[in-house]
């Protein structure tokens, strides 16, 4: 008998000895079978900042790691060697949740993030890394696209602080044709993220052709601030050809500061460019006296002037999470 | 109209075959569903040793 998987919107009805559109969810013995459990393909200590997640906890390290395996198949991923392959082409480490925590402590990450590829489909070991490591003391970052059912995510977003959700395009066509998937689960997602009290912050890829339009960017960054609030930080990033669409070019610098000029004139108050070095492409400016207040280079904070999570110069305070 | 006891018998095994058969189908079209799956620890790849130099450095892979 066949069992169908109800983690993701696409609810994959999987045959005995199949295994789900992710690669990772496999159907063996009448059961479901999370099959990278506890083996992560790639583990690091990254700077929070290359999630991006620059508003909580600033300048520090965090353990990152990432499974095989993903419920998107964005044509753009530029994580496609691990997104996009299934275990058995792809060596992984050994390490249970409890392992994870311990080398968190041992490394003195004050998070885990759980990232690179999309810790939906590793949802089993994501959620019990998640449990263990905030009984230790320690933070939970996801990196995601969000696609998602709500059950399974709100049950995640319990043990779950920060969230730096994708959101590819305010368009279903988009997200039919680039990435196989649809819209309307990601907005629930980031919204129930908003609604549980996650730290929220959203990355939106600019690819010249397809999701650069301005009136794309303008209908995207209103609906940012009219549901989610303007303080929620949106990130533009910078788009290099990749994978299957090694064709186009990478988004130039005007289209992003374009894109920078829409969200603010939207009302958003913390937008960053990504993927590029330019001057204050990454600053965080007071909401209020326009004073910056965070200044970061690459990956590096070079300058934080918070002062308990409010601008030291008229007092603001300044959404995040940031000691 | 009179029920002989071989057409009610023949009727009766007539509905009881379509019964069993139309759940045996239905118990085949309806999947059991899964949210949670099993935390299976048998990964059908390669395992490797883990390098503690290669986790200080920053990941090669965006996020």
């Amino acid at each position: 008998m066949d069992l169908q998987c109800e983690l993701c919107p696409r609810q994959c009805r999987i045959p005995p000895g199949g295994r789900g559109d992710c690669r990772i969810r496999v159907h063996l013995d009448g059961r479901l079978h999370a099959v990278t459990y506890g083996h992560p393909c790639t583990v690091h200590i990254d700077p929070v900042e290359k999630k991006p997640v620059f508003h909580f906890l600033p300048g520090t390290p965090t353990l990152s790691l990432a499974t095989v395996g993903c419920n998107l198949h964005c044509k753009n991923c530029q994580n496609w060697e691990i997104s996009q392959r299934n275990p058995e082409e792809v060596e992984a480490l050994a390490l249970p949740p409890e392992q994870l925590v311990a080398l968190a402590r041992q490394y003195q990450c004050p998070s885990i993030s759980y990232t690179y590829t999309d810790p939906v489909v590793y949802y089993e070991y994501t959620l019990d890394t998640c449990t263990q490591a905030r009984a230790a003391g320690l933070k939970n970052i996801l990196v995601t696209a969000g696609y998602i059912n709500r059950e399974p995510a709100r049950e995640l977003f319990r043990v779950t602080d920060a969230a730096r959700i994708d959101l590819k395009a305010l368009s279903d066509k988009f997200y039919q044709d680039v990435c196989g998937a649809t819209l309307k689960p990601v907005l629930d997602t980031i919204l129930l993220a908003r609604d549980m009290g996650l730290e929220v912050e959203l990355i939106h890829l600019v690819i010249p052709t397809l999701n650069d339009r301005e009136r794309d960017l303008q209908q995207l960054c209103r609906w940012v601030a009219e549901h989610l609030g303007r303080e929620v930080p949106l990130h533009f990033s910078r788009f290099y050809p990749q994978h299957l669409m090694a064709h186009l070019p990478p988004t130039p610098l005007a289209t992003l500061n374009l894109a920078r000029d829409i969200a603010r004139a939207a009302g958003l108050y913390f937008v960053y460019l990504g993927n590029i070095l330019e001057p204050d492409a990454a600053t965080t400016w007071c909401p209020a006296c326009k004073k910056p207040l965070v200044r970061r280079s690459g990956f590096s904070v070079l300058e934080n002037r918070l002062q308990n999570g409010a601008c030291p110069d008229c007092g603001k305070k300044v959404y995040g999470v940031w000691n | 109209m009179e029920l002989s006891r071989r057409t009610m018998l023949k009727t009766t095994m007539v509905l009881l075959t379509a019964l069993v058969a139309g759940g045996w189908t239905w118990l085949r079209a309806t999947p059991a569903r899964w949210v949670q799956a099993v935390r299976a620890g048998r990964y059908p790849g390669r395992i490797k040793p883990l390098d503690e130099r290669e986790l200080q450095r920053p990941g090669r892979w965006l996020g």
